[in-house]
């Protein structure tokens, strides 16, 4: 583990991958970051990936400080690709539980993970935490689109999409390696969903925020998998020709080779 | 060894696929069904979102109804005539389970659909499978003989208007129990995913009086081509069908129902009738308890709309 660290650490240097920083007059410190993978391909042998974040605090370009003092601390955001979705309750009518009530979120974040090298509660205040709309359970007032709203599924839905394993917090993600450099590392699980996620990595210092960056990187199929995933979506008809004749096919080999 | 299914959006290991695959297929080749209704609630319970274990389970046993219908048809064991009869009403019926389906998914009541009709086919020919078989094993015990009923016997339902010819097996009755059979199959196939075998043999034997060398044959032409119609219908309306899956569960099924055909020739028809009650009494009241108990969580999450299947 500490060796594949360290070739990522290495990978990080002699990367040229420095995005623009974040530009804010007033904050003197920025973020350079780098990300291990760009891009996540789901292959059929998936079964998860860890994946790595660096980066540096630097001076803001211009300033006279060359070096950065005091200590900071590092919130990382992962989102992922927002998605309609449904929370539905079972009550108990004519002796069997079915749904009843429901409650819709629409373009609601599909994954949501927050990473941090400490405590959130030893790094900030709750006002802080609240104002950035930092953790799980801020997300969903934002997206809850029913008019007459019931609290009570936000709590349900951050819960459920936990023990997904969609949303969480880590607060051992991210080490200091210097006073200034750091990493981060987010497991993802094997049914991840797929598409575009955003990284926003906030620099904290004294309890505030100083400063943010965001960075995107992408979880798509490849090969088979993306080829299958493709087929069942743009030619549906033909995908199902195909089902039906590899069963017909197959059923005919199974009959022949046992010869029953 | 763990396998990413595309449309299931989920890893599953490979060889517990082909492991249940084969399982339900040992089953299948010994009791002569589909196993379609054992395979389905095997796949939801272990975790596979349930559109994509319907819509996939319909080309699984178009698969495993494929073999053994070949081989009825070297026997001549199959009439054509009657199976256009029942194929085309199917067919019909399968378009409309598969609108019901996508219709009760959108209103969040599938799952309570497919739990209660499971548990209501399921319990009905279940307890009407365990009387007829203690029956027939006390009849043995008492060394009683009784004649099989004669094919030909009329009873009402023969008598409807638009009478049909059906030469091959020696029947002139009325086309729309035919009809009515067919479609509703059909229907309860491509919602349930269940071939249907085992609702279709009992309702051709007693009600429509086929003689018993063909009754198999057809009833698995009529298999194919409602499980091959709802594969189609599945792919189009709700691209649920997962062909990778699938096939895994084919490989497992063609296999497993081989050594399951031979384990047959073992045990006495009302023993394996026995059997075969117990266990689909069992699958009944597994969803029974799903319907009936207090659910551990009360809340559950999906996603909307067509990229929602993988919930």
């Amino acid at each position: 583990m500490r060796i594949n660290w360290m070739k990522r650490f290495s990978i990080f240097f002699f990367s040229a991958v420095f995005l623009l920083a974040f530009n804010n007059a007033g904050f003197s410190q920025r973020l350079v970051n780098a990300l291990s993978d760009k891009q996540i391909s789901i292959d059929s042998s998936f079964a998860g990936e860890t994946i790595s974040f660096f980066g540096n605090i630097e001076p803001e370009i211009g300033e006279r400080e060359k070096v950065i003092e005091g200590t900071f601390n590092i919130i990382m955001v992962i989102t992922g690709p927002s998605i309609d979705r449904v929370v539905r309750e079972k009550s108990n009518k004519f002796i069997i539980w079915l749904n009843s009530n429901s409650q819709v979120y629409e373009k609601f974040p599909s994954y949501y993970w927050v990473l941090s090298d400490a405590s959130l509660d030893d790094i900030t205040t709750p006002e802080v935490l609240e104002e950035y709309s930092l953790l799980p359970k801020h997300q969903p007032q934002k997206f809850s689109k029913n008019a007459n709203k019931d609290n009570r599924f936000d709590k349900e839905l951050v819960r459920l999409m936990k023990e997904e394993g969609y949303f969480g917090i880590n607060e051992n993600a991210i080490d200091f390696h210097s006073n200034s450099f750091y990493s981060g590392r987010l497991e993802l699980p094997a049914n991840v969903p797929v598409g575009s996620y955003l990284v926003q990595t906030y620099l904290l210092k004294d309890g505030e925020v100083i400063s943010q960056k965001a960075q995107g990187f992408f979880i798509r199929k490849t090969g088979f998998e993306r080829f299958l995933g493709n087929f069942a979506k743009q030619s549906p008809l033909l995908y199902g020709v195909f089902a039906v004749i590899l069963a017909l096919f197959t059923g005919w080999l199974g009959g022949v080779a046992f010869r029953r | 060894m763990q396998i990413y299914l595309p449309i299931a959006e989920l890893s599953l290991n490979l060889f517990f696929l082909v492991g249940i695959g084969g399982a339900v297929g040992f089953l299948s080749g010994l009791f002569g069904i589909g196993g379609g209704f054992l395979l389905t609630p095997l796949l939801i319970f272990s975790g596979i979102p349930a559109p994509v274990a319907v819509a996939s389970v319909s080309g699984q046993v178009a698969a495993a109804s494929t073999s053994g219908a070949l081989s009825y048809f070297r026997r001549g064991g199959i009439d054509f005539h009657l199976a256009l009869y029942l194929v085309l009403s199917g067919i019909i019926g399968a378009f409309l389970g598969v609108a019901a389906f996508s219709a009760l998914r959108a209103a969040g009541h599938l799952e309570l659909v497919i739990s209660l009709g499971y548990l209501v086919f399921l319990g009905f020919i279940g307890v009407a499978m365990i009387i007829e078989s203690i029956r027939a094993i006390l009849r043995s015990r008492r060394g009683v003989v009784r004649p099989a009923k004669l094919p030909g016997q009329h009873n009402w339902v023969h008598g409807l208007p638009l009478r049909i010819r059906f030469k091959r097996s020696k029947l002139y009755i009325s086309v729309l129990p035919v009809l009515f059979i067919g479609a509703s199959i059909g229907f309860l196939g491509a919602l349930l995913g269940i071939g249907g075998g085992f609702i279709l043999v009992p309702a051709l034997v007693y009600i429509l009086r086929v003689p018993g060398n063909l009754v198999i044959g057809t009833s698995l032409v009529q298999v194919i081509a409602i499980m091959a119609a709802a594969t189609i219908l599945h792919s189009v309306n709700s691209q649920s069908v997962d062909i990778l899956l699938a096939f895994c569960l084919m490989v497992g099924g063609v296999i497993g129902a081989q050594f399951g055909a031979s384990a047959g020739k073992y045990l006495r028809g009302e023993q394996l009738r026995a059997l075969l009650a117990l266990l689909v009494l069992g699958v009944a009241i597994r969803f029974a308890l799903v319907l009936l108990l207090e659910p551990a969580d009360l809340f559950s999450t999906a996603v909307l709309g067509i990229q929602g299947l993988a919930q």
